[in-house]
């Protein structure tokens, strides 16, 4: 009995940490204060929170098995994004290819070390830097592995600029740093706005259907907005839906955080392949933008590809701060900010890519 | 085995995503030309970023 307190101890320590980094240093509050507190209560021995029955047992069963919260979350996170940026470049969108990248690195390290296909795929994902995308692809392909894969992919996105300033300072030259990038705004018609949600489902639909339910939702939320006449559900979607299943889905992620089954080498495995998929995901990112440098004789800043991940607008926002620590008049932002909403586009859909095609080469 | 299901995976996601990207550019690129008429630019690019609501907090947009 004594390993099994010992263990429970440990994990409400583990509890407390996520509690002190969400209030102390303000990593992703949202969702790391529930798992936290979930965290410690299902760790009080005989509590019996994630048996038949229990009630965070209830809530996984409800939204987190089925994919539920995960597809809540992002018809809100829809609701929020402004793909105009986009809109006004989209080219930007390719820098994403290189910069998921990471998914496949930490995924053929997984499969290497010992994991299953289905469990290195969910590894992989955490390289996609984009949590409800984890999540869905995780509770499809390794339950047991959803507390250890969300933990870590939420700590490292909450991390984003402890890794990203580094690197791209490490990966590129300071008369890289200091380009300008042209920038002619434009504002687009509200039919162009309206149309852009329903297209990318349908194109990304017909390449990846089992990405449907991903990016059916996250564009589901931005017609609501951009379509101007459902302002309620536009605003519910935002708010309410969005606050209520983060809410319900860090409790119920916290639940999962069982000393028996967190406190393994497994567990250890995964942040180690996790800060993998992260680094090399950038690092390819800001490679790649670097051979766009040369390619256009240096009108593209290197920095903007380590933003066309789904970090958002975290990513976006150090890129512009590493641009202006060169050179205080050089306005990255709205490039960067493009590059990053490509990047959401493009982790759902490398996520629907995964959900599609793993299980078929089982 | 699981090593030609990395890289089988590898090469279909790269391929996939690398497709359907550039399929959405296009599809972009289409749709403004087709509403140009409609199209309106506005200044100054400084004006715009200042006020881009980026004061997002925590997982809803931090994906």
């Amino acid at each position: 009995m004594l390993p099994y307190f010992i263990g429970n101890a440990i994990m409400i320590g583990v509890g407390c940490v996520l509690i002190y980094l969400a209030i102390k240093k303000e990593y992703e509050p949202l969702l790391l204060l529930p798992i936290g507190f979930g965290a410690i209560l299902v760790n009080i021995p005989f509590s019996g929170l994630m048996e038949s029955g229990g009630i965070f047992r209830v809530i996984y069963d409800l939204g987190i098995a089925n994919g539920l919260f995960p597809i809540l979350i992002f018809i809100g996170i829809g609701a929020m994004v402004d793909f105009g940026p986009l809109l006004e470049r989209p080219w930007v969108i390719l820098f994403s290819v290189p910069a998921h990248l990471g998914i496949f690195v930490s995924l053929i390290l997984a499969l290497l070390i010992g994991f299953n296909p289905l469990e290195a795929s969910a590894i992989g994902i955490i390289g996609a830097m984009d949590g409800p995308t984890a999540i869905l692809v995780t509770s499809k392909f390794a339950p047991h592995m959803l507390g250890s894969i969300t933990v870590c992919a939420y700590s490292y996105m909450s991390a984003i600029p402890i890794i990203q300033i580094p690197l791209s300072k490490l990966l590129t030259t300071r008369k890289e740093r200091l380009v300008r990038m042209e920038y002619k705004p434009r504002t687009y018609s509200k039919s162009v706005r309206i149309l852009f949600p329903i297209v990318v489902t349908l194109i990304t639909g017909i390449i990846a259907p089992a990405g449907v339910p991903l990016m059916g939702s996250l564009m589901l939320g931005n017609f609501l907005k951009e379509s101007g006449v459902a302002d309620r559900l536009s605003k519910s979607a935002e708010n309410e839906i969005s606050n209520i299943s983060t809410l319900l889905l860090g409790i119920a992620i916290g639940g999962t955080m069982l000393a028996d089954q967190f406190l393994t080498v497994q567990t250890l495995l995964v942040f180690a392949l996790g800060i993998v998929a992260f680094v090399s995901g950038l690092a390819f990112g800001i490679t790649f933008a670097k051979i766009a440098y040369v390619l256009t004789k240096g009108k593209i800043n290197p920095l903007i590809g380590a933003t066309a991940v789904s970090a958002f607008p975290m990513a976006a926002r150090t890129a512009h701060k590493i641009g202006r620590q060169e050179d205080p008049d050089n306005w990255l932002l709205m490039h960067a900010i493009a590059a990053n909403t490509g990047g959401q586009i493009a982790s759902v859909v490398v996520g629907g890519i995964i959900l599609t095609f793993a299980p078929l080469l089982v | 085995m699981s090593l030609e299901f990395g890289l089988t995976l590898t090469g279909l996601g790269v391929l996939a995503m690398f497709l359907a990207l550039a399929v959405i550019i296009i599809a972009c690129e289409a749709l403004k030309r087709i509403f140009k008429e409609a199209e309106v630019e506005i200044t100054p690019a400084e004006t715009l970023v200042e006020e881009a609501p980026l004061e997002r907090e925590g997982v809803n947009t931090r994906t």
